[in-house]
């Protein structure tokens, strides 16, 4: 049966997530993408390529670009009858879109899945992650999307998939794109990074972000902040991870006065390592971290930096350790 | 311009989740209600739409069961002119609780919905698109700026990357991020007014059945046992044996 996984595009080049949804939808069946956005200027050639796609659509706007979700979400409604499941990843794409379409076919849509179970089956987290659920699907076509940390990416293909074209039209009052105001960094993306250095409402003393982005630079890592150091004027909103913000999944995250608040935790625990380094030994995200220093984090992140800079085997030597 | 600011009433998000077994249910303490919180920045956006005269009456409508009335009495504390009480079960799913706002933006001519981005509960985030797409109203979510010109609005979206600029005529849907303001404490002498003001109570549309049910309620995954470290260098060792170093 079919799946119509949504390429998650619409403003940008065409995001590493798509490949998670696909592999997504591949647990579920067989793959059409639709390529509406940025990657439709490319004709859809990066979905062509991703193993497991059989079709994609191929969407081009004579009236509006980038496409709006109104008109978007009114294009897939008329694809609706031809699928069992609809799909995107949870992102300020996919997470605005698909529950227009929801209201359109009158069906809930399940979002943030995190594990099919089977093909009518899904978990999905709840209460910022305290606790997960089983749903299972009743009305079909089934609306849904996926955290796109749960799925790895669907694999290239040597032979592209065909591709179909299809106009998408004004057919609905929608709001207009005015522009992006990017946020760029010289730093990994969030999504993307092995490391992450997380700032909380503990640098605020300082007035600044200095002791997280030195460390950061020192790891090749990426900065995340805590909704705490975003409120603090420390760090831009942007960088927030957590229930509302990003969901991260890196090898390692070391949070510098963070105090772990449920909001936060939720957006961290499929990370691989997490370090607490927090000078409170009550807050609660010792009680989860893999390794907990109770110190200063000023302190601390400074003598982490030194020690990383004179390179690992001089500690090694220090305490004596074999390896 | 008359504003729907819709709200639901949460377990107090601050208190964590203790009893806990799997099963069909949520088995958990007593915890007291309160306004979701990105439902509370809404209805502030809304109060103060009508402080600054652009908007000049706020409808608040709580799609859920009457034991709501007491979340919808401190919407009208904090500053709301009615109070609307759409009578739905609890669990209620997002499918309904859409059709009764839009059912209520219909019958009250309202120009303007706005409510928070989700739910911190059931964390679903479905609600505002679902019920512009009802409506076929244009939309907007997770805004942290609203500025109105005329019967025009621009709004800032906080997305992966940056804030996207997006102009939306009226009727128009506003589903609402962190950031956008911080909201009001109702007053005491607030509060005792809004005792005496009236909660209108609407049935709920017919249900139109269920999208998906829960199965169960399962612990979230178990992370191992961690351990203290008591220095910087045992740290940094630690994480080059686990590998995570580059
Ligand atoms: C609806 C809602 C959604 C939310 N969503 C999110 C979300 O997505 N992400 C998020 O992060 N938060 C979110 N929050 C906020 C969350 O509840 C917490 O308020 C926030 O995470 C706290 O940030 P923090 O840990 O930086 O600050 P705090 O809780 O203030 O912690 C600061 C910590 O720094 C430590 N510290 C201070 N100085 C030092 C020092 N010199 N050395 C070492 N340690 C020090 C302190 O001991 C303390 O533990 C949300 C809240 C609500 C209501």
């Amino acid at each position: 049966m079919k799946v119509l996984v949504i390429a998650s595009d619409r403003l940008g080049a065409p995001s590493a997530a798509t490949a998670r949804a696909v592999t997504a939808g591949m647990q579920l069946g067989t793959v059409d993408l639709l390529a509406a956005g940025h990657a439709s200027k490319d004709k859809g050639a990066a979905g062509r390529l991703l193993a497991g796609v059989e079709k994609v659509i191929h969407v081009t706007h004579a009236d509006e670009f980038p496409p709006s979700t109104e008109n978007l979400a009114s294009l897939i409604a008329r694809l609706a009858p031809g699928y069992r499941w609809i799909l995107a990843v949870h992102d300020g794409f996919g997470a605005d879109l698909i529950p227009r379409v929801g209201g359109l076919l009158a069906t809930s849509p399940v979002t943030q899945v995190s594990a099919i179970t089977d093909p009518v089956t899904l978990i999905r987290p709840v209460h910022a992650g305290q606790a997960m659920v089983r749903v299972v699907l009743e009305r079909f076509p089934a609306l849904l999307t996926i955290r796109p940390t749960a799925f790895p990416p669907a694999p290239m293909s040597s032979s592209p998939a065909p591709v179909m074209e299809l106009e998408c039209v004004q057919a609905v009052p929608s709001g207009r794109h005015e522009g992006f105001v990017s946020i760029s960094s010289q730093r990994p993306d969030l999504s993307q990074a092995a490391i992450i250095v997380v700032g909380g409402q503990g640098l605020e003393s300082s007035g600044s972000f200095a002791a997280v982005e030195t460390l950061a630079d020192r790891l090749g890592a990426a900065v995340g902040a805590t909704r705490g150091a975003v409120d603090a004027g420390l760090a831009s909103s942007d960088l927030q991870i957590g229930q509302t913000g990003r969901i991260v999944a890196p090898d390692l995250y070391i949070g510098l006065g963070v105090s772990g608040a449920i909001q936060h935790l939720a957006g961290i625990k499929d990370a691989k390592v997490i370090v607490a380094i927090n000078h409170d030994p009550d807050a609660p995200l010792h009680a989860v971290a893999d390794f907990s220093l109770v110190a200063d984090l000023f302190d601390a992140a400074a003598h982490m930096g030194q020690i990383l800079s004179k390179g690992i085997d001089i500690i090694n030597l220090k305490h004596g350790t074999v390896r | 311009m008359r504003v729907l600011a819709a709200i639901k009433e949460v377990t107090d998000p601050a208190i964590p989740i203790h009893l806990f077994s799997e099963g069909p249910t949520l088995h958990r303490e007593a915890v007291p209600g309160v306004i979701n919180p990105f439902d509370e920045i809404a209805l502030e956006e809304a109060i103060r739409l009508k402080e600054q005269g652009i908007a000049q009456e706020v409808m608040v409508v709580g799609a859920g069961p009457e034991t709501w009335e007491g979340t919808l009495r401190t919407a009208l504390a904090m500053g709301a002119d009615r109070a609307l009480l759409m009578r739905m079960d609890p669990g209620a799913q997002p499918l309904e609780v859409a059709r009764g706002l839009a059912f209520c933006a219909r019958e009250y001519a309202c120009d303007l919905i706005l409510m928070g981005r989700q739910g911190v509960d059931c964390d679903h985030g479905v609600t505002a698109p679902m019920t512009a797409g009802m409506l076929g109203w244009p939309q907007a979510t997770f805004v942290s700026r609203i500025e109105f010109d005329q019967d025009r609005v621009t709004v800032m979206r906080s997305v992966e990357g940056g804030q996207e600029r997006l102009q939306l005529s009226l009727p128009a849907v506003i589903s609402v991020d962190l950031g956008l303001n911080t909201p009001r404490y109702a007053s005491l002498p607030n509060i005792m007014k809004a005792r005496a003001k009236p909660v209108e109570v609407l049935s709920q549309p017919r249900s139109q059945g269920v999208s998906w049910k829960i199965a169960a309620f399962l612990p979230p995954p178990a992370r191992p046992a961690g351990r203290q470290v008591a220095s910087v260098e045992e740290l940094v060792e630690q994480l080059d044996r686990a590998g995570v170093l580059p």
